[in-house]
């Protein structure tokens, strides 16, 4: 199941919808996510809860036609400039999601469900956006009748997920924060582990995985594969390079 | 300016809260310690560098950075926000850039939500929470006219259904929602700020109590901050 990078590259196809582990300029799956800016292929759908570099690369590189998320921030290096040109010229279309509902619909995805109820949201003005896209609905518990948000399960067509290390059947592990990876993968339909370390099968014995190899199709080893953003604990963000990035270096 | 924005939330928290601190929030995030480890309030900081009650934290360019997080276990935002769903998250932390007069916040768009003038980050976790914790502090570090607004652009956000408790900290002061009189009060000022100023640059009607309190900044209260941002990043925001 170790894979090159060009054939999980081949794994993605126009018009997927992706998900990528990490958050902000943390453990971005950076190595593939260059790779696949290289690749020419176009018009997918980026899902994500609070994505930053890795969305930001995908969109100068014309690689999305539409986003899903519930922010998108470099935090004190500013907004991702890209993302704010693109859906202020409307050549992006943004879904504008709200992290409860975010969790909400990849854990349905994850468990097979069709959709999952989530508390509070309701008076925000994403309800109307999203019953028109119809991935909300407002509804009520079938018990007590309180009123609720029903969201409907999110199913990548692929997840790429950077860990630390992954066997070659695929079973991984995550250090440090998580955020929705575990979800993520097992909603996705096809999951790409980028991994810096191969370990051996014994590594995983008697102990639980982040990631399942059950969910797994394909691994690339690819040590530093986030950077320039962080990987707990091996290096931090690189700063210059995000700058670089971001055309203010 | 912002020094007195990071103090005035730090009295805003209580002993036995439990506050969670999101992505790109400096000021909450050296308000929550200064709260706990200067002012000894029992509180408990979790976050969306997934860290449960770090010891410490330096400031760095992202909250979430796990790598400024000291001597904690992980919990993920997932378990974090399960509890506010149970109605076991206390305080949240949120930087809109409109808050109007019926508690509804923006962090989405200036202009139409369509056509944006201009596009913002957007609200995280904004929607979700704000009906669900039992108090929410808004901080805006330019209060004008066009950021206390009569009606946001686009309500990313809102705690009108809700029975919480909404406070704004800004650079003039701090304002709390009267549930009653479905009216914004002002609690504080600072040293340099009047409630004039307040009223002059808030769109809505705000209520002035005879006296409201002046918020200052100690030697120990400037001391803290700079050690838990020893690079000034927090200045970058003013």
């Amino acid at each position: 199941m170790i894979v090159s990078i060009d054939e999980a590259l081949s794994l993605v196809k126009p018009g997927d919808t992706i998900t990528v582990s990490g958050m902000s300029i943390h453990r971005n799956p950076m190595y593939f996510v260059f790779k696949l800016a290289e690749s020419g292929v176009r018009n997918l759908t980026f899902v994500d809860r609070e994505p930053g570099l890795a969305l930001e690369v995908l969109l100068q590189h014309n690689v999305l036609s539409k986003v899903r998320v519930a922010m998108a921030t470099l935090e004190w290096f500013g907004m991702l400039p890209t993302f704010r040109s693109k859906i202020e010229k409307g050549e992006v279309e943004l879904l504008e999601d709200t992290c409860g509902a975010f969790m909400a619909g990849i854990r349905a995805g994850a468990q097979g469900i069709p959709f999952m109820p989530v508390r509070g949201v309701l008076g925000s003005d994403l309800v109307k956006l999203h019953e028109r896209a119809g991935t909300w609905k407002v509804g009520e518990d079938p018990f007590t009748g309180e009123k609720l948000i029903f969201v409907k399960a999110i199913t990548p067509d692929v997840a790429i997920i950077h860990v630390n290390k992954a066997d070659e059947e695929g079973n991984s592990e995550i250090l440090g924060p998580l955020y929705e990876d575990e979800y993520k993968a097992k909603a996705s339909k096809k999951v790409i582990i980028t991994a810096e370390e191969i370990v051996p099968k014994s590594y995983f014995y008697g102990r639980r995985p982040t990631i399942n190899a059950e969910y797994v199709t394909a691994v690339v080893h690819a040590p530093r594969g986030a950077e320039p953003t962080s990987m707990f604990p091996l290096y931090d963000a690189d700063y210059e390079k995000i700058l670089a990035i971001l055309g203010q270096a | 300016m912002i020094d007195y924005i990071i103090k005035a939330i730090a009295t805003k928290l209580e002993n036995g809260e439990r506050v969670y601190v999101g992505l790109n929030s400096i000021p909450a995030l050296i308000a929550a310690f200064m709260a706990r480890d200067l002012y000894g309030k029992r509180i408990r900081i979790l976050g969306v560098a997934e860290a449960d009650n770090p010891s410490r934290v330096v400031v760095s360019p992202s909250t979430g950075s796990p790598f400024f997080v000291e001597e904690a276990p992980v919990m993920i935002t997932v378990d974090s926000f399960d509890l506010a769903q149970k109605g076991l998250l206390d305080v949240m932390f949120l930087g809109p850039v409109q808050i109007d007069e019926e508690t509804n916040v923006n962090l989405s768009v200036i202009g139409d939500y369509n056509s944006p003038k201009v596009r913002l980050p957007g609200g995280a976790a904004t929607a979700f929470i704000m009906p669900l914790v039992k108090k929410v502090v808004l901080w805006n570090l330019k209060h004008s006219r066009r950021s206390l607004v009569k009606k946001v652009d686009f309500a990313t956000g809102s705690a009108k259904y809700s029975n919480n408790k909404v406070v704004v900290v800004t650079n003039l002061g701090v304002l709390e929602y009267d549930r009653k009189g479905k009216v914004w009060k002002v609690t504080d000022l600072y040293p340099y700020s009047t409630v004039e100023d307040v009223v002059n640059n808030t769109e809505f009607k705000v209520i002035v109590p005879e006296k409201p309190k002046t918020i200052e900044l100690t030697e120990d209260d400037k001391k803290f901050i700079e050690q838990m941002d020893p690079y000034n990043l927090r200045l970058a925001l003013e």
